[in-house]
């Protein structure tokens, strides 16, 4: 792609989000020059943190970006295209970033594919992206037609990271953009039950369905995800029963996950559910029931007590990173 | 206060979806069973409730023919005061800002205070139309809310999320735009009288023409130009045997085959 | 001809099979082994207004057509069985007579609490000597100034353990046979009235079923509902609804065991394959299909009938008979599926089997209905 891609990169403690990095990836892989654009308060933290990933830095620090609202950083970030033309911008698809880039395209007028699993350059040396409908039973090709850039939020997980290389220079950018144009502020932050690794980005996923009995029995899951390192996701029984809440809900009515492993621990595996997780690369599904349906879509099956195989599967696994 | 809620008819998640060799844009078949959208109907359920306190009217507001007007019926059965279907033959060759500019030009002239969206389409799920509605109205917006009330600093609401693996509380200002994620509110079990009710409602009606808008305007600049189907996994592996030897077995295949736990 | 239903019974089928997935079919398990009426689900249920939908509009009511009706009793069946009959009876048998014959007093007292779900009825026809043979009724009114007396025991009385009142069919002129039938309605707390022990039950468990004894039981001469000696026209009358419904409710139970069944074939392997790619399994898939199909086109012809006032008690027997059979056959081939797994408590054949049983009686036993058609296709 000839021209700029842009990343908008997100924080992550004191680092990057890894979706944003494979963001950075895929834009170097596209043939573009990838140029990370830092938004913040304060952000020169965050452009060292990216500056190895890209070709360029755009740190663009404003205190009214500080709240990460979909409003100011539409603003700012549809200012900064109109003044410099990139041929992309691409983003992760978390809640952030798809609420500014919904923002963003209707600003612009331009093309806009959320939450994309495949990315490509079309015959046009525009952008052609990939991205599941109807609950990942069918994907669909998005060719861009309107004015330039292309927008896309890519799915975290579904593209490599980017890899280390030298660091691009910083440049630092102060929005004409005026203060005072939000309407909305952050009136606050707490902390969520889902545990201190979330589960849209984690590389493993431990969930629970009903086959656990009850809130008691949830615990199996906690301990092997502790074992593994991994996110703790539930299915929709679970919480409408009220063992877990709703932010740990993997399906069609709560979360998309795409981790490298899916643990489904007495999940009978109904489609709603799968419709959260199918992008899983690799399935293990371990359930009583022999005829659960989620063997039918799991790499691997494992038929037995949740209480018996849980345990020992969590020893086993610390077993072997131990080693 | 006086809100908006946009509805959409979508296929039902147990609907059969099938997708043909060849993968055109009429490559998906989807079974013709329908339902109005699962985030829709918990915006829907919020603003009747928010009603119930504030007062106001609930209005909902589709773009589109054919099934569409179910979830305006739905609407209805709910409670909804007014129903509003913006349909144009031109609606069926636009994209998804195509419909956000005729949403949020039918929004304009109703004016309420709040409109309020589901957080992403049971479809396409690409949780586009709120945030762009929103910047097309020139008003803020505030995605996956799991609480909306009141803010206490009035004139605007409170709203918290869920991002970043942690909860966002938001104060807005109104008019504004929210949409809704799962915990926001249980959408009801609609009445019989309500849904007799609705079987007969009369809907109001908008063209382009009536918002002012022209099929040129509506040019899409996404086209879907074909579908495929998902990657299918290849057969699963069961692994046999009592609990510590199938743990064993399935930890090595995770580390050798699968290349995990590296 | 037009086979189709309006854009109206469309829409109106989705919102009862929504409340019904909603609220009834996350409980079907836990209710049929609870075995007792739901009182909180019937509050639940009654809250959305259903129970009025064929009554007068004056009393809470929403006049609905008879399509309509059976388009919700269809969809209505697809939860738990047991349920379906303890509402069935609220809606259909055990207020019919009541709303058609009943004082405006005892309507404003019985029939509005009724359609809200305040009261609960029952309708009491059986007997230890009569079912379908209603000439063997023995129970007994006996007129005694401004009162009637009725002396009795009734038996299988869906919701007798919990009614607030019932119809009962007694017989004013015991020499007159079928022509000597009369309903009145009896509400519980009167003197001599009393609920019988509650019968265990094959099926259908979320519903009480149970004995009503009348002991010299007096009611006002107005609680005669409709004139004397009427009563088996005015049962005519109500019995091809009651058919059609019951003939509904079992294609729906049939569709689901059959639809959970597919889902088992599907996953269940056999030889190397799942037991959906063998033919003598497809073969019972198909020959459900034909037959449900069959039935329940006939069925809504019936229904449609009924609606356009057209004499068919001929039909709704024939379809009565035709849907309950062919659900019969379902759920023992759906148990079939399951193979072993059938007969375990853990899956839910089982529970379609047993509830399939409850439907043959409704109606008339099925050698009374076909006695019946037999001779009028001789006397032809």
């Amino acid at each position: 792609m000839n021209g700029e891609i842009w990343v908008v990169v997100e924080r992550k403690g004191d680092g990057v989000r890894r979706v944003c990095r494979e963001a950075l990836g895929r834009a170097a892989a596209l043939g573009g020059r990838p140029v990370a654009v830092v938004l913040g308060g304060d952000v020169d933290e965050v452009a060292e943190a990216v500056a190895p990933y890209a070709q360029h830095v755009l740190a663009v620090a404003h205190p009214l970006l500080d709240d990460g609202l979909a409003e100011t950083w539409a603003a700012v970030l549809g200012e900064l295209v109109a003044a410099r033309r990139p041929a992309a911008v691409l983003g992760g698809a978390t809640t952030r970033c798809r609420g500014a880039f919904a923002r963003l395209a209707a600003h612009l007028g331009c093309g806009y594919a959320a939450d994309v699993t495949g990315l490509e350059l079309a015959g046009n040396g525009r952008l052609s992206a990939v991205r599941p409908v109807l609950g990942g039973r069918a994907y669909a090709t998005i060719e861009f037609r309107g004015p330039a850039p292309d927008l896309a939020t890519l799915r975290p997980g579904a593209f490599p990271p980017a890899a280390a290389g030298p660091a691009g220079p910083i440049e630092h950018v102060t929005p004409a953009t005026a203060a005072g144009i939000s309407r909305a502020r952050i009136a606050g932050r707490l902390p969520v039950e889902s545990g201190p690794i979330d589960l849209a980005e984690a590389d493993v996923v431990v969930a629970g369905g009903r086959g656990l009995r009850g809130p008691e029995g949830f615990r199996l899951v906690e301990d092997l995800a502790a074992a593994f390192g991994a996110a703790v996701g539930a299915s929709r029984a679970c919480v409408d029963a009220g063992w877990r809440d709703h932010s740990c809900q993997v399906g069609k009515s709560g979360r998309t996950v795409s981790p490298k492993l899916y643990v489904a621990l007495g999940i009978s595996g109904a489609v709603h559910h799968r419709m959260g997780m199918d992008s899983a690369k690799t399935v293990v599904a371990i359930n009583t029931d022999p005829t659960a349906p989620f063997f039918k879509h799991a790499d691997y099956g494992i038929v037995g007590d949740l209480f018996e195989v849980a345990p020992a599967l969590a020893a086993e696994v610390r077993r072997t990173k131990g080693d | 206060m006086n809100i908006v809620v946009l509805v959409k008819q979508v296929p039902d998640p147990e609907a059969r979806v099938t997708v043909n060799e060849g993968g055109g844009p009429d490559a998906l078949q989807v079974e013709d069973r329908w339902v109005t959208s699962f985030f829709d109907e918990i915006a829907l359920e919020k603003a009747l409730l928010l009603r119930s306190s504030l007062g106001g009217a609930v209005i909902a507001l589709t773009a589109g023919g054919g099934k569409a007007v179910d979830a305006l019926r739905r609407a209805i059965a709910f409670g909804a005061d007014r129903a509003v279907q913006v349909d144009d033959p031109a609606l069926g060759r636009t994209d998804a800002l195509g419909i956000a500019r005729v949403l949020a030009a039918a929004v304009g002239r109703l004016a309420p205070d709040l409109v309020l969206a589901g957080r992403a389409a049971g479809d396409d799920e690409a949780g586009f139309t709120g945030g762009a509605v929103a910047e097309l109205l020139g008003w803020p917006h505030v995605d996956e809310a799991v609480e909306l009330d009141v803010a206490e600093c009035c004139p605007g609401l409170r709203a918290t999320r869920v991002a970043d693996g942690a909860k966002e509380i938001i104060d807005v200002v109104l008019p504004a735009l929210v949409t809704a994620q799962k915990g926001l509110a249980v959408p009801r079990v609609p009445q019989v009288t309500n849904v007799m009710k609705a079987m007969r409602a009369k809907i109001e009606k908008l063209d382009l023409g009536a918002l002012g808008l022209t099929p040129e305007r509506l040019a899409p600049v996404a086209a879907v130009t074909g579908y495929h189907a998902p990657p299918s996994r290849p057969p699963v592996r069961m692994i046999a045997g009592p609990a510590p030897e199938a743990a064993r077995t399935l930890v090595g295949l995770l580390r050798d085959e699968a290349k995990l736990l590296g | 001809m037009d086979f189709r239903f309006t854009e109206e019974h469309e829409f109106f089928r989705r919102q009862v099979k929504d409340a019904v997935d909603r609220v009834i079919r996350p409980r079907i398990a836990e209710l049929d082994e609870r075995e007792a009426f739901p009182r909180e689900l019937w509050n639940e249920v009654a809250a959305l207004g259903y129970f009025g939908l064929r009554h007068p509009a004056a009393y809470g009511g929403l006049e609905a057509d008879t399509v309509t009706s059976m388009i919700f009793f269809e969809e209505f069946a697809r939860g738990s069985c047991g349920f379906f009959m303890a509402v069935t009876v609220q809606m259909l048998m055990g207020t019919y007579f009541l709303g058609r014959f009943g004082t405006e007093e005892l309507k404003r007292k019985l029939l509005a609490p009724a359609i809200q779900g305040e009261k609960i009825a029952a309708i009491c026809f059986t007997e230890s000597q009569s079912g379908s043979d209603l000439a063997g009724t023995r129970t007994t009114a006996v007129r005694e100034g401004d009162e009637w007396v009725l002396h009795g025991t009734k038996e299988w009385i869906t919701n007798g353990p919990v009614a607030d009142f019932a119809t009962v069919l007694a017989t004013t002129d015991p020499k007159a046979g079928l022509k000597g039938l009369s309903f009145f309605l009896v509400e519980a707390d009167r003197p001599g009235y009393q609920r019988g022990q509650t019968i265990g039950k094959l099926g259908a468990r979320a519903s009480a079923t149970g004995e009503i004894v009348l002991d010299h039981v007096r009611v006002p001469a107005d609680h005669l509902l409709g004139e004397p000696g009427k009563g088996v026209t005015y049962v005519g009358d109500i019995l091809n609804q009651v058919r059609v419904m019951t003939g509904l409710a079992a294609c729906s139970l049939a569709d689901e065991a059959m639809a959970d069944a597919r889902g088992y074939a599907k996953r269940r392997e056999a030889f190397g394959k799942p037991i959906s790619e063998y033919q003598l399994i497809r073969e019972k898939f198909a020959r459900f299909w034909i037959q449900r199909e069959a039935a329940r086109t006939l069925l809504y012809r019936v229904a449609w009938m009924i609606d356009e006032g057209q004499e068919c008690m001929r039909e709704a027997m024939g379809a009565k008979w035709l849907a309950t059979e062919m659900c019969l056959e379902a759920v023992d081939q759906a148990t079939r599926i399951y193979a072993g797994n059938g007969f375990s408590t853990e899956y839910p054949p089982q529970r379609f089997f047993r509830d399939a049983r409850f439907l043959l009686s409704g109606g008339g036993t099925h050698e009374v209905l076909l006695d019946f058609l037999g001779r009028r296709y001789l006397a032809e």
